[in-house]
């Protein structure tokens, strides 16, 4: 019961959550001057006035907000493209997200893997040159943007070997696309970068509290393996809080991975969410944003109520 | 355990989503596609829409003027010659054209292209429930009651243009129109299919399957955001003069630099060049083509009252201080680009013999004249009693292509005015609000004619007009301009707006224009036959071929 009730004021603040986010883009688009039907060149007054009513942009701005929130809490409906016409942005999302999904499972698969090898390592070899490199990465992975590690990739891995070395571009790392395995490996080592970074510090810091805890110290003085020691007693309890990350970082490398499909030219919602803010297409800012924003929620809500689950301490002080 | 099997649970899905990697068609080589007759070029984004009624951007137009044909087609030389109709007739007033169409023109899925699917499209083009963008062009064209319907105050079976049987349109108009045969190659008059947008209402257009032309190529592939592919259509009347079997954008990439790593590794096989790759491109000393965009850039000037450029003597200043050459040359430096001392571009037609409107209205001064400007400057100040000129703006906006020509203007007028100039840069849509609200001294703006005639430029002045930003207002340019536009003898009509648009920039310097912008790009070296054209279908593969040699 204490928990079902746990669950419920969990869920209702998470409805409210989104609900404001929702509100905030609203207004937050309109605000901004011009509307999806601004050009440099003026479109007769008549004509304007006819594609105004037509989109519903000529009611008042508080009917529009009530329709449009009634729209998406009730009917999950958010609406049709202002660019690209006859375009539903329930299609837009359902097309570009696995392919954003894709990339992003890709990069943080990766980047954990490396993350933690780089992170046990580290913690073994505290203070040598191994762990400084490790932690001098960890700095630059957190500190420079992913996209500045896109352009430098397609440049020196995908365009030089071909253009100097003669290598032949068909079998060659492709430098821009998508569809086939190859095309993961530069967008998803670049944006996996900033995932290790996170991963390698976090393993770190947990391997260095366990290690110090009385009953490493006993499985010590049994006699028990290094390689046992790391994986059965001090990787286990130091990987849950890592797993509880790996979600919103999921969404964060999702959502940060903008510009690097740009780059890319990887048609996921990077460059979806890129177009539609340039051309103030109401409709498609506000699906992506409460789209990403929900699903971000929903990893939280998810994470909270396992922890909830195996933790019952938690439960108490939420 | 409840939380480990829903880890497993989300990581399955993961990997499933990885592994499952929906198999979008790979593209081929360049080695491949030269066999195979096709061609790879990029656009930075989708067509915003493929119903030609609606096209209101250069993409759609590009794409649009690949699938279809309107009643009249431009030429490889950007001649107006027949396209859809085999001929026409003009009345001897010049206020009817009857146009026969072709018996073999067909559509895409092989049903003959009627008059009635012109009427059809030329009527929903002015319904004003329709709300196409470009509706208005119609009323330039002068077709009989096109204004009155747009505006709601006839119906649209009103409208003069109409099917006379199967195969014969007729279009009346109110007042002769010298460009009308050029404005039916415009994508808005293409035939539109009732059945079509029957069958599919909203969604007509919005995909692939709803797309059916009459023109070279059908589009056979169309994934949003990623891809675009159109294939020769052999229903199209003049298969055998099309060469290219395919054109294809294999992916939309937005990033310039994508597009030019994209093309240096074969991917595709044409480029459009920014600033920054045309100095790689120049640095590693590769084949540069260029042409002259079809826009002109000026910096608009406020006269609305209590600006600084009301006065007319600071106006003339500016006029005569800018360096042009340096602008075009040293500062933006984009091969193509041309010095611009008038409103209307070189390019335009006279409409009398090949003559273009530039050789009849010659316009031009002294360059940079900086002793004649601090003169003018001098007897403001002396005139106004004032040590020094009040500090001014000049809005632009945040693309390389406003920015740099802004901030160059900003130091370079504030040597000469000897005040302080601000540059107010924002972005793209700002800015277009910000000018239509009067909200600056002098604005950097580039515009581009709606149509094939010169009037398109000029007219932007009148008094009356919406997109007359700056307020200029002169009664003797309006009634020159208004003049021109019944004026049937095409020497007269072009000598009158030459007259017009020189009380415009050199008497009373209302605008002072800079700069005809170009375009660098590259292009395989093997792939002849691309065509670049001034308004319409550009870039224009239809009779693009790979030289096999």
């Amino acid at each position: 019961m204490v928990l079902f009730r746990y669950i419920m004021r969990r869920m209702v603040l998470a409805i409210a959550t989104i609900f404001t986010l929702a509100t905030l883009t609203f207004f937050l688009t309109r605000i901004a001057p011009g509307d999806p039907f601004t050009k440099t060149k003026e479109i007769p007054a008549e004509t304007m006035a006819n594609l105004r009513a037509k989109y519903g942009l000529d009611q008042h701005i508080m009917v529009q907000y009530g329709i449009q929130m009634k729209q998406i809490f009730f009917h999950f409906d958010f609406g049709t493209s202002f660019r690209t016409i006859g375009r539903d942005v329930n299609t837009i999302i359902e097309e570009q997200f696995p392919v954003s999904a894709k990339l992003g499972v890709f990069a943080v698969a990766l980047g954990t893997i490396i993350g933690m090898g780089l992170g046990i390592i580290a913690a073994l070899y505290r203070n040598s040159v191994i762990d400084r490199f490790a932690m001098l990465l960890c700095v630059l992975g957190l500190a420079l943007p992913g996209f500045l590690f896109s352009y430098l990739f397609q440049y020196f891995i995908a365009v030089v070997p071909v253009t100097q070395f003669n290598m032949n571009p068909d079998t060659w790392v492709p430098a821009v696309g998508w569809g086939t395995w190859k095309h993961y490996l530069l967008p998803g080592i670049s944006l996996s970068l900033g995932v290790v970074a996170t991963i390698t510090r976090m393993t770190r810091s947990q391997m260095v509290d366990v290690q110090f805890s009385d009953y490493v110290k006993t499985a010590k003085a049994k006699g028990v393996s290094t390689a046992r020691l790391v994986v059965v007693h001090e990787l286990r309890n130091a990987i849950l809080p890592i797993l509880t990350i790996l979600g919103p970082l999921l969404v964060g490398t999702m959502m940060g991975a903008l510009i690097t499909e740009n780059i890319f030219g990887i048609p996921g919602l990077g460059r979806v969410i890129l177009n539609a803010v340039v051309n103030s297409d109401y409709n498609v800012i506000m699906g992506v944003t409460i789209f990403e924003g929900a699903f971000l929620v929903l990893i939280i809500l998810a994470t909270d109520i396992l922890y909830g689950i195996i933790d019952p301490r938690i439960r108490v002080s939420a | 355990m409840f939380g480990n099997a829903f880890l497993t649970t989300l990581f399955s899905i993961g990997f499933g989503l990885l592994i499952s990697s929906q198999a979008l068609a790979q593209g081929k080589t360049r080695d491949e596609r030269i066999k195979a007759g096709e061609v790879y070029i990029n656009f930075e984004d989708e067509p915003p829409s493929m119903d030609p009624t609606k096209q209101a951007d250069a993409i759609s137009a590009m794409w649009l003027g690949h699938l279809y044909e309107g009643l009249i087609v431009r030429d490889k030389n950007g001649k107006s010659i027949p396209g859809a109709a085999e001929r026409y007739e003009v009345s001897a007033d010049g206020k009817t054209y009857t146009f026969h169409l072709r018996k073999n023109a067909k559509w895409h899925d092989g049903k003959p292209v009627t008059a009635s699917d012109f009427e059809f499209a030329f009527r929903r083009l002015v319904n004003p429930k329709f709300g196409s963008e470009y509706a208005y062009i119609a009323a330039v064209g002068q077709i009989e009651n096109a204004a009155a319907i747009l505006k709601g105050k006839k119906p649209v079976s009103d409208l003069g243009a109409r099917a006379r049987d199967s195969s014969t349109f007729e279009i009346k108009l109110s007042n002769p129109v010298f460009f009308f045969p050029s404005l039916m190659s415009f994508s808005v008059f293409y035939p539109v299919r009732a059945d079509l947008t029957q069958k599919y209402q909203d969604k007509f257009a919005a995909n692939a399957e709803s797309v059916i032309g009459n023109g070279p190529f059908k589009l056979t592939r169309w994934i949003h955001d990623s891809s675009m592919r159109i294939e020769k259509a052999d229903t199209y009347w003049n298969a055998k003069e099309i060469t290219m079997n395919a054109i294809e954008a294999p992916m939309m990439l937005k990033d310039d630099g994508a597009a030019y790593n994209l093309f240096l590794t074969g991917g595709i096989d044409y480029v459009i060049l920014d600033r920054d790759r045309l100095r790689i491109a120049q640095k590693e000393k590769r084949a540069i083509h260029n042409f002259s965009d079809d826009s002109v850039n000026w910096l608009e000037i406020n006269h609305r009252s209590g600006r600084l450029f009301q006065n007319e003597k600071l106006r003339h200043a500016l006029r005569l201080a800018i360096n042009r050459a340096e602008l075009s040359d040293k500062v933006i430096g984009i091969p193509g680009g041309k010095i611009a001392f008038g409103v209307v571009p070189d390019y335009m037609p006279a409409w009398e013999n090949g003559k273009t409107y530039r050789k009849e209205n010659p316009l031009n001064w002294k360059d940079a004249d900086i002793t004649e400007a601090k003169h003018l400057i001098k007897s403001y100040l002396s005139e106004t009693r004032q040590s020094k000129v009040p500090p001014f703006e000049i809005l632009g906006d945040t693309t390389v292509k406003g920015k740099l020509p802004v901030e160059y203007l900003q130091s370079y007028l504030s040597r000469v005015f000897e005040t302080t100039v601000t540059a107010n840069l924002v972005p793209y849509r700002t800015h277009s609000q910000l000018m239509r609200d009067g909200e600056f001294d002098l604005a950097w703006i580039g515009w581009a004619p709606d149509y094939y005639d010169s009037m398109s430029m000029v007219e932007r002045f009148l008094s009356e007009n919406e997109n007359n930003y700056g307020n200029f207002s002169n009664a003797k340019f309006d009634s020159l301009v208004k003049q021109a536009r019944t004026e049937a003898n095409p020497a007269k009509r072009t000598q009158l707006l030459g007259q017009a648009e020189h009380i415009l920039v050199l008497e009373k310097a209302g605008v002072v224009p800079c700069y005809q912008p170009g375009r660098a790009y590259l292009i395989s070296d093997v792939l002849e036959g691309y065509v670049h054209k001034n308004l319409g279908i550009d870039p224009d593969f239809r009779f693009a071929k790979w030289n096999k040699k």
